[in-house]
């Protein structure tokens, strides 16, 4: 599934190159568990960017799924150590960013069997029919992207440059009125252009702005069907995979219009494991999510992700501090050295997801916890 | 409901501490100075009865004036907006084009009016064009320095799900540097009337400046003055609540 081929990846401090993962070579095989265990500043993060094709490695490569990896890719979801929620997006927004941001899935149809779904599904639906609506009568919209639901933003964008065109347009007419004044007999060229450069340059502002506006409009009753087809699917493909895996991790609907800040440190992580997973992933990379979460929270996100991982079987890499978690969610558990990180130790672990209170998994923490020493 | 009730008995209550303040002074004006600036500050309810019989004179001046001021605005927005996002976001173009800012920003606008009545014209685009020239600077800067200022991970995680630049811009860039747009935006208003009061001064027969310059220096008529006056707070205050109920509105999040 993922093969880290001899990876080099250095940081640029000036003139010299500091080396932070130095020839790391590992296999990791489809529905693995891999917890990453290591000090401090040792690039454990810095690896899991280059999985994640945000940082290019200065030699080797990466390969997920037979496919070198240079940019980020659909399949592969990444959870930041802050999560990287933001403030400015409900939690519905937030878990549907990713569909947002990447398009609809191939692959996912629509299908209604669930009541809940449904209704939520009409919910929806009722906005979308405002917002066409609202797009036949501001006439265009959409700058080049898809609409659908509450985007007003777009509407204001076409309805400045609407004003600025009219705005434009006056200041142009009274020039054109100052020059009838003085000659009322103007031929049509010193009508167009007579009053000098500051004419030239309204007629140019107005010749833009309005072919602009009308090029748009041209354009959104041309592709207006594909529009509404692409915006139908996607809030479809948003109803269908995000509120399941919302319901699964325990956010209601009543969470649904909460802002983050709203929101408890547990039920944040549930939102960012939301956003995540939306998109069906193949791998799943975890920077140090559960850092900064209490030991009982932590302990039940802990319990989720399990599940959610035998459930779905994604192959799962998670970078850690914490000992017991990764003898808890790693099959695998991968010791690092400092800076630049190679691999010290690679420990197999087949008591993953045993009960925390066995003999076993207290073994193998004590293994680990020596390892590291 | 109740955020709105507590809204509005602020705005009374400031009111009512702005007359009364305004009262005071026009006591100690009429009781301590010369015999012949006695009437130079009215009491607020004489002023206020002024401005309510002349507001028939006074429309075209208010509308004029807030015609200016929101063209310029509206201008300032369109031009400093996407240029402060682009140069805040994009590292190499802040390094070619903040020197030439840091120039031309502290240069006090009001040199460039000859400039703007010689290319402009004499009637509202000088205007409106200083009133833009003011703006833009103080949006440029602090829009700038709001899309600077986000944090990292707010932009990887929308790039690490497959965003495209536009994406980053709409999702993540804009939004941040709004609240910060719009504070300036408030602080702008100020300077915006005041640029609008020296351009007022030349070449124009309306705008609220010229009323107020009018009956000072005409008829020496301090009554009316203050009732000009009293139009160019309150064209300022409609400024204020407008951009603060479209702040409400836009940046949600930041009233819940």
């Amino acid at each position: 599934m993922i093969l880290i081929d001899r990876l080099r990846l250095e940081y640029r401090d000036g003139r010299q190159a500091i080396p932070v993962v130095d020839d790391l070579h590992l296999h990791i095989a489809a529905g693995e568990s891999i917890a990453i265990l290591g000090p401090s500043g040792c690039g454990k993060t810095s690896l899991l960017y280059a999985i994640c094709g945000l940082v290019k490695p200065s030699s080797g490569r990466v390969i997920v799924d037979g496919q070198v990896v240079d940019r980020p890719r659909r399949d592969v979801a990444l959870i930041l150590q802050d999560l990287g929620l933001l403030p400015w997006k409900t939690v519905w927004k937030n878990a549907s960013l990713s569909l947002e941001v990447g398009g609809p899935l191939s692959g996912l149809p629509f299908k209604a069997d669930d009541e809940a779904l449904r209704r939520e599904w009409h919910r929806r639906r009722k906005s979308l029919f405002w917002a066409y609506f609202w797009l036949l009568v501001t006439g265009a919209w959409a700058a080049g992207h898809r609409f659908y639901l509450d985007r007003p933003f777009s509407a204001a964008v076409y309805l400045v440059t609407l004003g600025l065109g009219a705005i434009a347009g006056g200041f142009y007419w009274s020039e054109v009125q100052k020059i009838l004044n003085s000659n009322p007999n103007a031929d049509w060229s010193t009508r167009l252009w007579g009053g000098g450069w500051p004419q030239i340059m309204l007629f140019l502002v107005v010749l833009v702005l309005s072919s602009e506006l009308i090029s748009r409009l041209v354009y959104d009753l041309i592709t207006m069907p594909r529009q509404i087809r692409e915006a139908n699917l996607l809030i479809a493909q948003q109803v269908q995979s995000v509120k399941p895996i919302l319901d699964e991790l325990g956010l209601d609907h009543t969470f649904y219009d909460r802002y983050p800040h709203q929101l408890s440190g547990g039920e944040r992580q549930r939102v960012a494991l939301a956003r995540a997973l939306a998109t069906h992933p193949k791998v799943l990379l975890m920077d140090e999510p559960l850092a900064a979460l209490d030991a009982f929270n932590r302990e039940r996100i802990q319990d989720l992700l399990l599940q959610l991982w035998k459930e779905r079987g994604f192959t799962q890499i998670i970078v850690t501090h914490d000992v017991q978690e990764a003898v808890f969610l790693g099959s695998r558990i991968i010791v690092l050295t400092e800076r630049p990180a190679r691999i010290k130790a690679i420990l197999e672990n087949p008591c993953v997801g045993t009960s925390r209170t066995s003999e076993a998994f207290y073994e193998k923490v004590l293994e680990l916890r020596r390892e590291l020493a | 409901m109740k955020r709105l009730q507590n809204y509005l008995i602020g705005y009374v209550l400031g009111i009512m501490l702005f007359f009364g303040m305004w009262w005071l002074a026009s006591w100690a004006v009429s009781t301590f100075a010369a015999k012949a600036l006695q009437g130079a500050v009215p009491p607020p309810l004489r002023a206020l009865n002024i401005f309510v019989e002349e507001w028939r004179s006074l429309v075209p001046h208010f509308f004029a004036s807030g015609y200016r001021v929101l063209t310029g605005l509206l201008l300032s927005i369109v031009i400093a907006m996407p240029v402060g996002l682009v140069i805040g976001h994009e590292r190499v173009l802040d390094r070619l084009l903040s020197p030439s800012i840091y120039l031309t920003y502290p240069i006090p606008k009001v040199v460039f009016l000859p400039l703007l009545f010689v290319f402009l014209g004499l009637y509202d685009a000088p205007k409106i064009g200083l009133i833009t020239l003011v703006l833009v600077f103080q949006l440029l800067l602090s829009t700038r320095d709001a899309a600077k200022s986000i944090p990292k991970s707010h932009i990887l995680s929308v790039v690490s799900a497959g965003a495209s630049k536009w994406h980053v811009y709409k999702h993540v860039v804009l939004p941040a540097s709004l609240p910060a747009m719009f504070s300036a935006l408030r602080i702008s208003i100020g300077m915006a009337i005041m640029a609008l009061a020296l351009t007022e001064a030349f070449a124009s027969r309306y705008g609220l400046w010229r009323y107020i310059y009018d009956q000072w220096s005409r008829y020496g008529n301090y009554e009316h003055m203050f009732a000009g006056i009293l139009a160019m707070g309150i064209l300022g205050l409609a400024f204020y609540i407008i951009i603060d109920l479209i702040e409400r509105w836009v940046c949600r999040w930041q009233y819940v």
